[in-house]
Protein backbone atom coordinates (compact mmCIF):
# COMPACT_ATOMS: atom_id res chain seq x y z
CA UNK A 1 0.00 0.00 0.00
CA UNK A 2 2.75 1.97 0.47
CA UNK A 3 5.55 1.17 -1.66
CA UNK A 4 4.22 3.78 -4.69
CA UNK A 5 4.69 6.41 -2.10
CA UNK A 6 8.09 4.89 -0.92
CA UNK A 7 9.14 5.63 -4.26
CA UNK A 8 8.61 8.95 -4.34
CA UNK A 9 10.39 9.11 -1.19
CA UNK A 10 13.44 7.55 -2.49
CA UNK A 11 13.31 9.54 -5.94
CA UNK A 12 13.16 12.94 -3.53
CA UNK A 13 15.75 12.03 -1.88
CA UNK A 14 17.99 11.19 -4.60
CA UNK A 15 16.74 14.84 -6.21
CA UNK A 16 17.87 16.78 -3.24
CA UNK A 17 21.71 15.12 -4.14
CA UNK A 18 21.93 16.06 -7.34
CA UNK A 19 22.78 19.13 -6.99
CA UNK A 20 25.04 19.19 -3.95
CA UNK A 21 26.42 22.90 -4.34
CA UNK A 22 22.41 23.97 -4.70
CA UNK A 23 21.79 22.01 -1.70
CA UNK A 24 25.28 23.36 0.39
CA UNK A 25 23.49 26.60 -0.29
CA UNK A 26 19.75 25.90 0.66
CA UNK A 27 20.96 24.57 4.00
CA UNK A 28 23.60 27.70 4.37
CA UNK A 29 20.80 30.00 4.01
CA UNK A 30 18.56 28.03 6.27
CA UNK A 31 21.52 28.39 8.55
CA UNK A 32 22.23 32.12 8.17
CA UNK A 33 18.34 32.96 8.93
CA UNK A 34 18.25 31.04 12.26
CA UNK A 35 21.42 32.70 12.93
CA UNK A 36 20.65 36.57 12.55
CA UNK A 37 17.60 35.94 14.33
CA UNK A 38 19.93 34.31 17.36
CA UNK A 39 22.14 37.11 17.20
CA UNK A 40 19.80 40.07 18.12
CA UNK A 41 18.90 38.35 20.79
CA UNK A 42 21.72 36.94 22.36
CA UNK A 43 22.81 41.12 21.84
CA UNK A 44 19.71 42.19 23.55
CA UNK A 45 20.54 39.46 26.95
CA UNK A 46 24.15 40.78 27.04
CA UNK A 47 23.24 43.92 28.32
CA UNK A 48 19.35 43.10 29.91
CA UNK A 49 19.26 39.95 32.47
CA UNK A 50 15.23 39.73 30.98
CA UNK A 51 13.49 41.34 28.59
CA UNK A 52 9.39 41.32 27.77
CA UNK A 53 9.07 38.70 30.35
CA UNK A 54 11.23 36.37 29.27
CA UNK A 55 15.01 35.33 31.23
CA UNK A 56 18.03 34.86 28.80
CA UNK A 57 17.83 31.09 29.52
CA UNK A 58 13.98 31.12 28.61
CA UNK A 59 14.32 33.85 25.29
CA UNK A 60 17.32 31.56 23.84
CA UNK A 61 15.99 28.22 24.90
CA UNK A 62 12.55 29.82 22.28
CA UNK A 63 14.61 30.60 19.66
CA UNK A 64 16.50 27.69 19.12
CA UNK A 65 13.23 25.28 19.88
CA UNK A 66 11.14 27.48 17.71
CA UNK A 67 13.99 27.47 14.70
CA UNK A 68 14.32 23.79 15.01
CA UNK A 69 9.83 23.39 14.94
CA UNK A 70 9.56 26.31 12.34
CA UNK A 71 12.38 24.26 9.67
CA UNK A 72 10.19 21.14 9.78
CA UNK A 73 6.32 22.83 10.01
CA UNK A 74 6.91 25.34 7.27
CA UNK A 75 9.69 23.72 4.85
CA UNK A 76 7.88 22.33 2.16
CA UNK A 77 7.59 21.35 -1.51
CA UNK A 78 3.88 22.18 -2.28
CA UNK A 79 4.79 25.41 -3.63
CA UNK A 80 5.46 23.46 -6.97
CA UNK A 81 2.31 22.19 -7.31
CA UNK A 82 1.18 25.51 -8.39
CA UNK A 83 3.25 25.16 -11.27
CA UNK A 84 2.15 21.44 -11.82
CA UNK A 85 -2.03 22.81 -12.30
CA UNK A 86 -0.88 25.91 -14.45
CA UNK A 87 1.21 23.60 -17.28
CA UNK A 88 -1.02 20.42 -16.55
CA UNK A 89 1.63 18.27 -15.19
CA UNK A 90 -1.03 17.70 -12.24
CA UNK A 91 -2.77 15.81 -14.56
CA UNK A 92 -0.05 12.57 -14.48
CA UNK A 93 -0.75 12.20 -10.77
CA UNK A 94 -4.36 12.77 -11.43
CA UNK A 95 -4.48 9.27 -13.90
CA UNK A 96 -2.63 7.29 -11.75
CA UNK A 97 -4.22 5.00 -8.84
CA UNK A 98 -2.53 6.97 -6.50
CA UNK A 99 -3.49 9.57 -3.43
CA UNK A 100 -2.10 13.13 -4.97
CA UNK A 101 -2.13 14.45 -1.07
CA UNK A 102 -0.57 11.47 0.19
CA UNK A 103 2.30 11.62 -3.00
CA UNK A 104 3.23 15.60 -1.43
CA UNK A 105 2.89 14.36 2.35
CA UNK A 106 5.85 11.42 1.25
CA UNK A 107 7.82 14.12 -0.42
CA UNK A 108 7.31 16.55 2.38
CA UNK A 109 8.81 13.97 4.74
CA UNK A 110 12.08 14.02 3.27
CA UNK A 111 11.91 18.08 3.06
CA UNK A 112 11.11 17.66 6.16
CA UNK A 113 14.15 15.25 7.58
CA UNK A 114 16.49 16.69 5.69
CA UNK A 115 15.37 19.99 7.24
CA UNK A 116 15.40 19.11 10.37
CA UNK A 117 18.90 17.28 10.22
CA UNK A 118 20.19 20.85 8.80
CA UNK A 119 18.56 22.74 11.67
CA UNK A 120 19.99 20.25 13.97
CA UNK A 121 23.87 20.66 13.06
CA UNK A 122 22.98 25.03 12.59
CA UNK A 123 22.34 24.37 16.44
CA UNK A 124 25.03 22.67 16.95
CA UNK A 125 27.16 25.91 15.54
CA UNK A 126 25.23 28.15 17.10
CA UNK A 127 25.74 26.25 20.65
CA UNK A 128 29.59 25.78 20.04
CA UNK A 129 29.97 29.40 19.18
CA UNK A 130 28.20 31.20 21.71
CA UNK A 131 27.67 28.50 24.58
CA UNK A 132 24.47 29.78 25.98
CA UNK A 133 22.86 28.60 29.01
CA UNK A 134 19.51 26.84 27.81
CA UNK A 135 16.65 25.23 29.36
CA UNK A 136 15.05 21.79 29.08
CA UNK A 137 11.18 20.43 29.35
CA UNK A 138 9.91 20.60 32.94
CA UNK A 139 8.44 16.89 32.26
CA UNK A 140 8.26 14.43 29.50
CA UNK A 141 4.43 15.11 29.54
CA UNK A 142 5.34 18.67 28.05
CA UNK A 143 7.44 16.35 25.37
CA UNK A 144 4.12 14.63 24.48
CA UNK A 145 2.37 17.99 24.69
CA UNK A 146 4.82 19.47 21.99
CA UNK A 147 4.46 16.42 20.08
CA UNK A 148 0.98 16.62 19.68
CA UNK A 149 1.00 19.99 18.86
CA UNK A 150 3.75 19.56 16.31
CA UNK A 151 1.71 16.59 14.72
CA UNK A 152 -1.45 19.59 14.33
CA UNK A 153 0.96 22.55 12.94
CA UNK A 154 1.81 19.99 10.28
CA UNK A 155 -1.80 19.18 9.57
CA UNK A 156 -2.33 23.23 9.80
CA UNK A 157 0.35 23.59 7.06
CA UNK A 158 0.27 21.19 4.92
CA UNK A 159 -2.98 22.11 4.24
CA UNK A 160 -2.66 26.03 4.02
CA UNK A 161 0.42 25.61 1.61
CA UNK A 162 -2.05 23.54 -0.63
CA UNK A 163 -4.92 25.57 -0.44
CA UNK A 164 -2.17 28.65 -1.65
CA UNK A 165 -1.06 26.31 -4.46
CA UNK A 166 -4.60 25.29 -5.74
CA UNK A 167 -4.97 29.04 -6.48
CA UNK A 168 -2.80 27.91 -9.46
CA UNK A 169 -6.61 26.48 -10.55
CA UNK A 170 -7.72 30.45 -10.96
CA UNK A 171 -4.65 32.30 -11.58
CA UNK A 172 -1.11 32.11 -13.00
CA UNK A 173 -0.01 35.03 -10.31
CA UNK A 174 0.71 32.07 -7.20
CA UNK A 175 3.46 34.14 -5.87
CA UNK A 176 1.41 36.97 -4.79
CA UNK A 177 -0.36 34.77 -2.45
CA UNK A 178 2.53 32.92 -0.98
CA UNK A 179 4.58 36.15 -1.09
CA UNK A 180 1.90 37.57 1.62
CA UNK A 181 1.77 33.97 3.28
CA UNK A 182 5.19 33.96 3.90
CA UNK A 183 5.33 37.29 5.38
CA UNK A 184 2.24 36.97 7.67
CA UNK A 185 4.14 33.76 9.14
CA UNK A 186 7.64 35.89 9.41
CA UNK A 187 5.51 38.27 11.48
CA UNK A 188 2.94 36.32 13.57
CA UNK A 189 4.15 32.52 13.40
CA UNK A 190 6.25 33.10 16.43
CA UNK A 191 9.45 32.43 14.49
CA UNK A 192 11.26 36.01 15.24
CA UNK A 193 9.70 36.40 18.91
CA UNK A 194 7.06 34.48 21.18
CA UNK A 195 4.08 36.09 19.89
CA UNK A 196 2.77 36.45 23.87
CA UNK A 197 5.04 39.28 23.83
CA UNK A 198 2.82 41.52 21.56
CA UNK A 199 0.22 43.42 23.46
CA UNK A 200 -2.47 41.50 24.89
CA UNK A 201 -5.68 42.03 22.43
CA UNK A 202 -3.04 41.59 19.56
CA UNK A 203 -1.83 38.14 21.20
CA UNK A 204 -5.25 37.06 21.77
CA UNK A 205 -6.59 38.21 18.58
CA UNK A 206 -3.90 35.94 16.72
CA UNK A 207 -5.56 32.67 19.05
CA UNK A 208 -8.72 33.32 16.49
CA UNK A 209 -5.75 32.33 13.62
CA UNK A 210 -4.23 29.10 12.60
CA UNK A 211 -0.87 30.44 12.56
CA UNK A 212 -0.07 30.44 16.23
CA UNK A 213 -0.55 26.77 16.42
CA UNK A 214 2.17 25.91 13.75
CA UNK A 215 5.14 25.93 15.87
CA UNK A 216 4.34 29.06 18.31
CA UNK A 217 2.72 26.47 20.91
CA UNK A 218 4.76 23.37 19.83
CA UNK A 219 7.49 25.03 21.18
CA UNK A 220 5.83 27.13 24.41
CA UNK A 221 4.76 23.22 25.04
CA UNK A 222 8.02 21.75 25.15
CA UNK A 223 9.22 24.77 27.22
CA UNK A 224 6.50 24.55 29.39
CA UNK A 225 3.05 26.16 29.68
CA UNK A 226 0.05 26.05 32.38
CA UNK A 227 -1.96 22.69 32.23
CA UNK A 228 -5.00 25.06 31.64
CA UNK A 229 -3.85 26.88 29.03
CA UNK A 230 -2.48 23.77 27.06
CA UNK A 231 -6.22 22.22 27.16
CA UNK A 232 -7.06 25.47 25.49
CA UNK A 233 -4.91 25.39 23.06
CA UNK A 234 -4.56 22.10 22.07
CA UNK A 235 -8.92 22.76 21.25
CA UNK A 236 -7.25 25.61 18.79
CA UNK A 237 -5.10 23.35 17.41
CA UNK A 238 -7.45 20.49 16.93
CA UNK A 239 -10.09 22.54 15.70
CA UNK A 240 -7.60 24.82 13.08
CA UNK A 241 -6.47 21.18 11.83
CA UNK A 242 -9.81 19.85 10.66
CA UNK A 243 -11.27 23.17 9.42
CA UNK A 244 -7.89 23.55 7.24
CA UNK A 245 -8.24 19.82 6.40
CA UNK A 246 -12.22 20.84 5.00
CA UNK A 247 -10.77 23.96 3.20
CA UNK A 248 -8.55 21.72 1.47
CA UNK A 249 -10.61 19.46 -0.11
CA UNK A 250 -12.98 21.70 -0.66
CA UNK A 251 -11.06 23.80 -2.87
CA UNK A 252 -9.31 20.89 -4.28
CA UNK A 253 -12.79 19.44 -5.41
CA UNK A 254 -14.11 22.98 -7.04
CA UNK A 255 -10.55 23.14 -8.59
CA UNK A 256 -10.54 19.98 -10.16
CA UNK A 257 -14.53 20.43 -11.57
CA UNK A 258 -13.38 24.15 -13.16
CA UNK A 259 -9.32 23.09 -14.28
CA UNK A 260 -8.67 23.27 -17.92
CA UNK A 261 -5.32 23.27 -19.39
CA UNK A 262 -3.71 23.74 -23.43
CA UNK A 263 -3.55 19.83 -24.39
CA UNK A 264 -0.75 17.65 -23.69
CA UNK B 1 40.28 52.23 -16.19
CA UNK B 2 38.89 49.11 -16.17
CA UNK B 3 39.64 48.30 -19.24
CA UNK B 4 39.32 44.95 -21.29
CA UNK B 5 38.88 43.22 -24.45
CA UNK B 6 36.39 40.48 -23.50
CA UNK B 7 33.45 38.62 -24.22
CA UNK B 8 31.33 41.12 -21.67
CA UNK B 9 32.24 44.28 -23.92
CA UNK B 10 32.50 46.01 -21.12
CA UNK B 11 34.51 49.79 -21.51
CA UNK B 12 34.98 51.98 -18.23
CA UNK B 13 37.99 54.23 -19.88
CA UNK B 14 37.64 56.94 -19.05
CA UNK B 15 37.27 59.89 -21.49
CA UNK B 16 36.15 57.47 -23.97
CA UNK B 17 32.49 57.06 -22.73
CA UNK B 18 30.32 59.29 -25.20
CA UNK B 19 27.46 60.82 -24.49
CA UNK B 20 25.71 59.08 -27.10
CA UNK B 21 26.97 56.01 -25.67
CA UNK B 22 25.81 57.12 -22.19
CA UNK B 23 22.08 58.08 -23.49
CA UNK B 24 21.44 55.23 -25.76
CA UNK B 25 22.00 52.88 -22.77
CA UNK B 26 19.75 54.62 -20.66
CA UNK B 27 16.95 54.31 -23.29
CA UNK B 28 17.77 50.88 -23.46
CA UNK B 29 17.11 50.87 -19.85
CA UNK B 30 13.83 53.01 -20.46
CA UNK B 31 12.61 50.16 -22.65
CA UNK B 32 13.04 47.37 -20.48
CA UNK B 33 11.35 49.92 -17.81
CA UNK B 34 8.22 50.61 -19.74
CA UNK B 35 8.25 46.72 -20.79
CA UNK B 36 8.34 46.01 -16.46
CA UNK B 37 5.82 48.57 -16.13
CA UNK B 38 2.92 46.63 -18.62
CA UNK B 39 3.91 43.46 -16.60
CA UNK B 40 2.87 45.09 -13.41
CA UNK B 41 -0.34 46.46 -15.26
CA UNK B 42 -1.31 43.18 -16.00
CA UNK B 43 -1.05 41.46 -12.79
CA UNK B 44 -4.38 43.04 -11.66
CA UNK B 45 -5.32 42.63 -7.57
CA UNK B 46 -2.49 40.64 -7.17
CA UNK B 47 0.05 43.60 -7.25
CA UNK B 48 -1.63 44.93 -3.79
CA UNK B 49 -0.90 41.40 -2.05
CA UNK B 50 2.88 42.18 -2.76
CA UNK B 51 2.25 46.16 -1.37
CA UNK B 52 0.18 44.74 1.74
CA UNK B 53 3.12 41.86 2.46
CA UNK B 54 5.87 44.58 1.45
CA UNK B 55 4.44 47.01 4.19
CA UNK B 56 3.22 44.56 6.59
CA UNK B 57 7.26 43.58 6.67
CA UNK B 58 8.16 47.13 7.07
CA UNK B 59 5.52 47.98 9.83
CA UNK B 60 6.46 45.06 11.49
CA UNK B 61 9.89 45.34 11.77
CA UNK B 62 9.53 49.21 12.90
CA UNK B 63 7.71 48.70 15.70
CA UNK B 64 9.55 45.41 17.08
CA UNK B 65 13.04 47.41 16.87
CA UNK B 66 11.22 50.63 18.56
CA UNK B 67 10.26 48.05 21.11
CA UNK B 68 13.03 46.21 21.08
CA UNK B 69 15.69 49.47 21.81
CA UNK B 70 12.69 51.14 24.11
CA UNK B 71 12.73 48.28 26.24
CA UNK B 72 15.61 46.47 26.58
CA UNK B 73 19.45 47.96 26.23
CA UNK B 74 20.33 46.37 23.10
CA UNK B 75 21.56 49.71 21.52
CA UNK B 76 23.41 51.78 24.85
CA UNK B 77 24.48 55.06 23.26
CA UNK B 78 21.66 55.46 20.93
CA UNK B 79 17.97 56.99 21.29
CA UNK B 80 15.14 55.48 19.86
CA UNK B 81 15.34 58.06 16.36
CA UNK B 82 19.08 57.33 15.75
CA UNK B 83 17.77 53.36 15.88
CA UNK B 84 14.89 53.77 13.66
CA UNK B 85 17.60 55.76 11.57
CA UNK B 86 19.36 52.79 10.99
CA UNK B 87 16.50 50.29 10.18
CA UNK B 88 15.15 52.89 7.97
CA UNK B 89 18.72 53.27 6.17
CA UNK B 90 18.81 49.52 5.51
CA UNK B 91 15.30 49.43 3.95
CA UNK B 92 15.37 52.52 1.87
CA UNK B 93 18.72 50.95 0.72
CA UNK B 94 17.28 47.43 0.71
CA UNK B 95 14.27 48.62 -1.15
CA UNK B 96 16.57 50.88 -4.21
CA UNK B 97 18.86 47.45 -4.73
CA UNK B 98 15.61 45.81 -5.50
CA UNK B 99 14.07 48.28 -7.92
CA UNK B 100 17.60 49.00 -9.90
CA UNK B 101 18.28 44.97 -9.36
CA UNK B 102 15.36 42.99 -9.98
CA UNK B 103 16.37 41.12 -12.82
CA UNK B 104 18.92 39.06 -11.02
CA UNK B 105 16.13 36.83 -10.04
CA UNK B 106 15.17 35.39 -13.25
CA UNK B 107 18.76 35.18 -14.26
CA UNK B 108 19.06 31.15 -13.72
CA UNK B 109 15.62 30.77 -15.71
CA UNK B 110 17.95 32.63 -18.36
CA UNK B 111 20.83 30.62 -18.14
CA UNK B 112 18.92 27.10 -18.07
CA UNK B 113 16.59 27.88 -20.81
CA UNK B 114 19.60 29.13 -22.91
CA UNK B 115 18.20 32.34 -23.84
CA UNK B 116 21.10 34.01 -22.22
CA UNK B 117 22.81 33.59 -25.40
CA UNK B 118 20.35 35.76 -27.20
CA UNK B 119 21.42 38.54 -24.65
CA UNK B 120 25.36 38.19 -25.07
CA UNK B 121 24.55 38.44 -28.75
CA UNK B 122 22.48 41.94 -28.50
CA UNK B 123 25.13 44.69 -29.50
CA UNK B 124 24.73 46.34 -25.87
CA UNK B 125 26.04 45.45 -22.40
CA UNK B 126 24.32 42.30 -20.96
CA UNK B 127 24.02 43.78 -17.46
CA UNK B 128 21.83 46.42 -19.39
CA UNK B 129 19.65 43.27 -19.57
CA UNK B 130 20.42 40.65 -16.85
CA UNK B 131 21.50 43.19 -13.96
CA UNK B 132 18.92 45.97 -14.30
CA UNK B 133 16.81 44.91 -16.52
CA UNK B 134 14.30 47.78 -15.94
CA UNK B 135 13.46 49.53 -13.31
CA UNK B 136 10.86 47.55 -10.50
CA UNK B 137 7.82 49.97 -10.04
CA UNK B 138 6.44 48.46 -6.94
CA UNK B 139 9.49 48.82 -4.89
CA UNK B 140 10.56 51.81 -6.66
CA UNK B 141 6.79 53.30 -5.49
CA UNK B 142 7.67 52.34 -1.80
CA UNK B 143 10.74 54.33 -2.11
CA UNK B 144 8.98 57.27 -1.78
CA UNK B 145 7.55 56.87 1.18
CA UNK B 146 10.53 55.31 2.52
CA UNK B 147 12.88 57.83 2.00
CA UNK B 148 10.17 60.46 3.49
CA UNK B 149 10.02 58.31 6.71
CA UNK B 150 13.71 58.18 6.52
CA UNK B 151 14.20 61.78 6.44
CA UNK B 152 11.86 62.81 8.26
CA UNK B 153 13.93 60.74 11.48
CA UNK B 154 16.96 61.97 10.24
CA UNK B 155 15.96 65.19 10.82
CA UNK B 156 14.85 64.39 14.27
CA UNK B 157 18.39 63.78 15.15
CA UNK B 158 20.10 66.87 17.22
CA UNK B 159 23.08 68.08 15.86
CA UNK B 160 23.27 67.42 12.18
CA UNK B 161 25.01 69.79 9.60
CA UNK B 162 24.68 69.99 6.00
CA UNK B 163 27.88 68.33 6.05
CA UNK B 164 26.38 65.17 7.89
CA UNK B 165 23.40 65.04 5.36
CA UNK B 166 26.02 65.03 2.48
CA UNK B 167 28.39 62.53 4.42
CA UNK B 168 25.18 60.34 4.80
CA UNK B 169 23.96 60.70 0.72
CA UNK B 170 27.34 59.69 -0.29
CA UNK B 171 27.77 56.45 1.95
CA UNK B 172 24.41 54.83 0.64
CA UNK B 173 26.02 56.11 -2.71
CA UNK B 174 29.54 54.30 -1.80
CA UNK B 175 26.67 50.84 -0.06
CA UNK B 176 25.08 50.86 -3.32
CA UNK B 177 28.50 50.48 -5.28
CA UNK B 178 28.65 47.17 -2.76
CA UNK B 179 25.36 46.07 -3.46
CA UNK B 180 25.78 46.11 -7.30
CA UNK B 181 29.02 44.44 -6.94
CA UNK B 182 27.32 41.16 -5.09
CA UNK B 183 24.49 41.23 -7.28
CA UNK B 184 27.60 40.96 -10.33
CA UNK B 185 28.84 37.85 -7.97
CA UNK B 186 25.43 36.24 -7.87
CA UNK B 187 25.23 36.42 -11.69
CA UNK B 188 28.68 35.13 -11.77
CA UNK B 189 27.96 32.16 -9.20
CA UNK B 190 24.70 32.09 -11.73
CA UNK B 191 26.69 31.17 -14.68
CA UNK B 192 29.09 29.01 -13.20
CA UNK B 193 26.45 27.16 -10.77
CA UNK B 194 22.89 28.11 -11.93
CA UNK B 195 22.53 28.62 -8.54
CA UNK B 196 21.06 31.68 -8.04
CA UNK B 197 18.30 31.70 -5.64
CA UNK B 198 19.70 30.59 -3.65
CA UNK B 199 22.83 33.22 -3.49
CA UNK B 200 20.53 35.87 -4.05
CA UNK B 201 18.78 35.14 -1.20
CA UNK B 202 21.82 34.27 0.96
CA UNK B 203 22.74 37.87 -0.05
CA UNK B 204 19.18 39.05 1.30
CA UNK B 205 19.77 37.21 4.67
CA UNK B 206 22.82 38.73 5.35
CA UNK B 207 22.19 42.36 4.39
CA UNK B 208 19.26 42.09 7.23
CA UNK B 209 21.92 42.02 9.83
CA UNK B 210 22.47 45.73 9.12
CA UNK B 211 19.12 46.35 10.29
CA UNK B 212 20.68 46.68 13.94
CA UNK B 213 23.87 49.11 14.02
CA UNK B 214 26.97 46.78 14.35
CA UNK B 215 27.75 47.49 17.40
CA UNK B 216 25.30 45.04 18.70
CA UNK B 217 26.68 42.06 17.41
CA UNK B 218 30.24 40.62 19.09
CA UNK B 219 33.38 41.53 17.68
CA UNK B 220 34.02 38.93 15.35
CA UNK B 221 30.94 39.16 13.56
CA UNK B 222 31.46 42.98 13.63
CA UNK B 223 34.16 41.93 11.45
CA UNK B 224 32.78 39.60 9.40
CA UNK B 225 30.20 41.94 8.31
CA UNK B 226 32.79 45.03 7.63
CA UNK B 227 36.10 43.15 6.21
CA UNK B 228 34.40 39.92 4.81
CA UNK B 229 31.07 40.42 4.14
CA UNK B 230 31.21 44.18 4.26
CA UNK B 231 27.48 44.77 4.26
CA UNK B 232 28.38 47.08 7.82
CA UNK B 233 29.78 48.88 5.57
CA UNK B 234 26.93 48.84 2.73
CA UNK B 235 24.02 49.42 5.88
CA UNK B 236 25.39 50.88 8.83
CA UNK B 237 28.24 52.96 7.39
CA UNK B 238 25.60 55.96 6.07
CA UNK B 239 24.56 55.83 9.31
CA UNK B 240 27.43 55.78 11.24
CA UNK B 241 28.92 58.39 8.88
CA UNK B 242 25.79 60.71 9.40
CA UNK B 243 26.14 60.56 13.29
CA UNK B 244 29.90 61.53 12.85
CA UNK B 245 30.89 58.26 14.19
CA UNK B 246 33.38 57.71 11.55
CA UNK B 247 36.91 58.65 11.21
CA UNK B 248 38.86 59.61 8.38
CA UNK B 249 40.61 56.18 7.89
CA UNK B 250 37.03 54.68 8.26
CA UNK B 251 35.70 56.82 5.08
CA UNK B 252 38.60 55.68 3.33
CA UNK B 253 38.54 51.73 3.93
CA UNK B 254 34.75 52.02 2.72
CA UNK B 255 35.57 53.96 -0.51
CA UNK B 256 38.90 51.31 -0.99
CA UNK B 257 36.22 48.05 -0.31
CA UNK B 258 33.11 49.23 -2.76
CA UNK B 259 35.98 49.78 -5.39
CA UNK B 260 38.09 46.77 -4.71
CA UNK B 261 34.60 44.73 -4.49
CA UNK B 262 33.23 45.91 -7.68
CA UNK B 263 36.36 45.35 -9.60
CA UNK B 264 36.73 41.72 -8.21
CA UNK B 265 33.31 40.97 -9.32
CA UNK B 266 33.86 42.43 -12.85
CA UNK B 267 36.65 39.73 -13.05
CA UNK B 268 34.91 36.81 -11.74
CA UNK B 269 32.40 37.94 -13.86
CA UNK B 270 34.72 38.15 -17.10
CA UNK B 271 35.88 35.39 -16.00
CA UNK B 272 33.02 32.85 -15.33
CA UNK B 273 31.74 33.96 -19.05
CA UNK B 274 35.00 32.24 -20.45
CA UNK B 275 33.03 28.67 -18.52
CA UNK B 276 29.65 29.63 -20.05
CA UNK B 277 28.71 26.68 -21.95
CA UNK B 278 24.82 27.58 -23.52
CA UNK B 279 21.81 25.37 -23.05
CA UNK B 280 21.09 26.14 -26.34
CA UNK B 281 18.41 28.31 -27.70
Amino acid sequence: MFQPYAQYVRATLASYFAYRLNFALWRLRAFIQFLVAFMVWEAVFRSSTSAFGYSSEMMLTYIIVSGFLGEIVLSTRIDAVAGMIIQGDIIEYLLKPISFFKVYMATDFVDKMLNAVGAIIGIIVVILLFQPVLLGPPSWLNVVAALIFLLCGLTITFCINMVVSMMGFWTHDIWAYRFLFYIINMVVAGGFFPIDILPSPVFYGLLFTPFPYMFYFPTKAFLGMPLGQMIIALGGAVVWSGLTIVIMKYVWHKGLREYSFPGR
Amino acid sequence: MFGTKGYANIHFQVGKVSMKEILKQIHIVYIFSKANLRVMGSMGYTIWFFLVGKIVRFVFFFFFIKSLVMKTNIMPGYSVNEALVFYLAFTFLDSIVQAIYRRVYQFRQMVVSGSFDLILLKPYNPFLNILIGGIDFMDLILSIPLAAILMYHVMQVPGLGLSNYIVFWLMLLNGLIIATAFHIFVLSVGILTTSVDHAIMIYRDVTSLGRFPLDIYRKQMRFVATYIIPVGVMVAFPVYGLLDKLTFSQYVEAAAISIGLFGASILLWEHSLRYYQSAGS
